[in-house]
């Protein structure tokens, strides 16, 4: 039922207390009463949240309810509340939170007891003149935190009825309130919905040491790698292992780029020991880009032809459990952990006076500009030596140069105008893709032939295993060349005049500021 | 929307029952029942704990008299527009109209987005007010007793529709207030349904539940525990639905 007007109860008043007052006034009658369990749950970077959704399961079903108004969207029965995509109904707003959910597991955040009661205020004649609910709601086991609300819906031809009773209401200290929705109530429970991002976001000033400006870098980056530890371990899905991979990267790639600003054997040790970090988690990251794409792998292969395609994700999903158990082992080391803990300490050590670089000491913006334009330069060289006829390998060290250029235009955005960085960005991302799928493909190729002879047959056959996965991959060859017919034209779109217009503009060596 | 009169020229007959607890029923499988008590005793208005209060203009001149007093019942999507005493000069009010038999028709034309179903449970007479019934109402339920003077009545009815040119397959009646253990209710309940074809099947026995609704003043179906009557007026409901095309999401 939709109740219309919403009161709030004070929280001195208590629910049981406003209900024997009220009966004194007003004939009252109990028509429904319910009391449930309910855990909101959302992905670690709510994405339901930021959807629009908020979504709840109980022991009987799973609710989806939109986040301003708080009201029911849809809801479907279910015993076990849902983790992944692929347990969500195909019908009403599902679909929409499926797609809003990719990979990512939903997890519990708050649990609530919601008490729930209907009641028909009635006349002389027993007759039901107003709908009211009352309706509490604590976390589960704090029912001294409960929060209660009273709805009044008014019945048709009983307008004065209604105009009286939430007058009464009134004098009796409750407040009118909108409709609260949701976002309230994860604040309340300690949430700040919407805030994780694995996305470098820093705030820099131009002024900046850079030595100074590098710590901000790093810090954010290690705050990542150590927010999705906890789900990492747990293998609550595969992004949390991915944003702490990709945060390892990134700070292996500014260690590598910003030169001269710490000192070089402290920087060479710092990437080395990341390296070691990354390594760690290699073999987890491939099998679980694999098994994301199982569905898609079947579905280039002919009907007949998927038990033997399947053979392989089956061995590799054995395969993960192993390594991940190695995985774990390693990240309990002493030696593990010590990279972390020392990279933290050192980020947040005083500042020395005397930087430990020759350039650490200069401001951020000029040594930005300067790593940048060496990284533009290197892209614009290596892509165009790029013909047919250059080996695979060359396009694999020019899509490393790309991403190295993404990293620094994402690390330093905040020096810049936003909407042109953007712009750079996005175009950047254009020619990126073009060579991620490129390298994609090769990857897979390469993993599949290593697999081909340890992939256990089984029922499946020897023979059918390689049957299928050649067929498989002749299907990625042929891609991998489409993917590399498309190369140049990508390319000869980013090399273009208005980027380089761009970087000029952005990034080219400025008269200004007085540093050298 | 479809507009059912519940009808007989016979006081006493079931005729209120009948609207009250079908109206529920309808309205109870998601139909958005208006039930128009137009009979100045205003028994519907009681059993649904409302106080008589409409004026006659509501149903003379439509719209927003008839808004003005339609009232929510207890039981979601069920509305009621109560009677009221002056109802009595209904059948005069709609004789001084431009058209005295089709007045009802053209006020319920009014609410036809608002309902599904409306139904009309009219006074025991057959005056202006019964012809303008005859004239809107799709169908007419005509719960009849099984006993030698209800079987004269609703033959006078159906000769009635005859000479007035109505179509009198109109007329649906059933067996009410069926007493199995009188041997006349048996013997007129196997010869009557063979002269008039279009009687439904499903007869309402005498039940003490009904008689409680007065008591209670609820619909006997919406009664917790007892059970009975809603099995007896379930039945008759889906026979009725079926006879004059009601299906859900109409
Ligand atoms: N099937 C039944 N079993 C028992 N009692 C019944 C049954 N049907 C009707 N009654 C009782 O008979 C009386 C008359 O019923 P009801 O008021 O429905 O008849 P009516 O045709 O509407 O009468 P009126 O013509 O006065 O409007 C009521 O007291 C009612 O409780
Ligand atoms: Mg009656």
């Amino acid at each position: 039922m939709n109740f219309i007007t919403r009161f709030q109860l004070p929280l001195a008043i208590d629910r049981a207390a406003f209900l024997d007052k009220l009966g004194e006034h007003f004939g009252l009658t109990t028509e429904d009463e319910q009391s449930e369990v309910r855990t909101y749950t959302d992905c670690f970077d709510w994405r339901l949240y930021k959807s629009g959704f908020a979504c709840y399961a109980t022991s009987k079903k799973c609710v989806l309810e939109d986040l301003e108004s708080g009201e029911v969207t849809t809801s479907f029965s279910c015993r076990k509340p849902p983790r992944f995509k692929e347990e969500l109904p195909e019908e009403g707003a599902w679909p929409a939170v499926a797609d809003a959910m990719e990979m990512r597991a939903l997890l519990p955040l708050v649990t609530l007891r919601v008490n729930h009661a209907e009641y028909a205020v009635r006349n002389e004649d027993r007759k039901a003149v107003v709908r009211m609910a009352v309706r509490e709601e604590y976390p589960e086991g704090e029912a001294a935190a409960a929060r209660c609300s009273v709805y009044l819906k008014p019945m048709r031809g009983y307008e004065s009825e209604f105009a009286a009773l939430s007058g009464y209401l009134q004098t009796e200290g409750l407040t009118p309130k909108e409709n609260a929705g949701h976002k309230k109530m994860f604040r309340r429970m300690g949430y700040d919905p919407g805030t994780y991002s694995s996305k470098v976001n820093v705030k820099l000033s131009p002024e900046m040491r850079t030595d100074e400006a590098a710590r901000v870098i790093f810090k954010q980056l290690i705050g990542v790698m150590r927010v999705n530890m906890d789900g990492l371990r747990q293998d609550l899905d595969t992004e949390f292992l991915h944003d702490f991979r990709v945060s390892v990267r990134r700070t292996r790639s500014a260690l590598s780029q910003i030169k001269g600003i710490f000192d070089d054997s402290f920087t060479r040790k710092a990437k080395d020991d990341f390296g070691y970090v990354g390594r760690l988690t290699n073999f987890m990251r491939d099998a679980d880009v694999y098994l994301l794409a199982r569905d898609a792998y079947l579905s280039m292969v002919p009907e007949h032809r998927r038990k033997g395609v399947d053979a392989f994700f089956q061995h590799l999903r054995r395969r993960r459990v192993t390594e991940r158990k190695r995985m774990l082992a390693e990240m309990d080391s002493e030696r593990f952990n010590k990279v972390l803990d020392d990279w933290e300490a050192f980020l947040d050590s005083p500042l020395p006076e005397k930087p430990a670089g020759p350039d650490g000491g200069r401001p951020v913006l000029a040594q930005a500009s300067k790593f940048i334009r060496k990284r533009y330069r290197q892209v614009i060289q290596d892509g165009l030596a790029i013909d047919d006829a250059t080996p695979d390998e060359e396009l694999h060290e020019l899509r490393i140069d790309c991403k190295k250029l993404r990293y620094l235009l994402e690390f330093f955005i905040s020096l810049y105008p936003t909407d042109k960085m953007k712009l750079l960005i996005g175009n950047l991302k254009k020619l990126q893709e073009n060579l991620g799928d490129f390298n994609d493909l090769c990857v897979q190729a390469e993993t599949l032939q290593h697999y081909l002879d340890k992939i256990p047959a089984g029922r499946v056959g020897r023979g059918e295993v390689h049957i299928s996965i050649g067929f498989l991959m002749g299907v990625l060859y042929s891609r991998q060349l489409e993917v590399r017919r498309q190369f140049h034209e990508k390319f000869t779109q980013f090399a273009g005049e208005e980027n380089r217009l761009l970087f000029a503009e952005l990034f080219g060596a400025k008269k200004t500021g007085g540093s050298h | 929307m479809k507009i059912l009169a519940i009808y007989n020229i016979k006081g006493g007959v079931g005729k209120t029952v009948t609207a009250v607890n079908l109206a529920h029923l309808a309205a109870s499988q998601g139909f958005r029942t208006l039930v128009c008590d137009l009979d100045p005793q205003s028994a519907t208005t009681f059993y649904f704990r409302v106080k008589p209060k409409a004026k006659v203009k509501s149903l003379i001149e439509g719209g927003k008299f008839l808004d003005r007093y339609i009232k929510e019942t207890d039981y979601p999507g069920l509305d009621l527009l109560p009677a009221d005493f002056s109802f009595r000069n209904l059948d005069i009010a709609f004789a001084e109209t431009p058209k005295p038999n089709k007045r009802l028709r053209a006020t319920l034309k009014g609410v036809r987005d608002d309902y599904d179903l409306v139904l009309l449970d009219c006074p025991p007479n057959l005056t202006k007010l019964t012809e303008n019934v005859f004239h809107a109402a799709d169908y007419l339920v005509h719960p009849t007793i099984p006993t030698t003077l209800s079987t004269r009545t609703l033959i006078r009815l159906v000769e009635f529709f005859r000479d007035e040119g109505l179509d009198e397959r109109r007329i649906l009646p059933f067996f009410s207030m069926v007493e199995k253990r009188k041997s006349l209710h048996r013997e007129l309940m196997a010869s009557l349904p063979r002269e008039m074809p279009g009687f439904l099947q499903t007869p309402v026995p005498y039940l003490s539940e009904i008689e409680r609704m007065g008591v209670y003043r609820e619909p006997a179906t919406a009664f917790k525990g007892q059970k009975y009557a809603a099995r007896v007026y379930g039945a008759l409901w889906e026979e009725l639905c079926q006879r004059v095309g009601l299906t859900e999401n109409t």
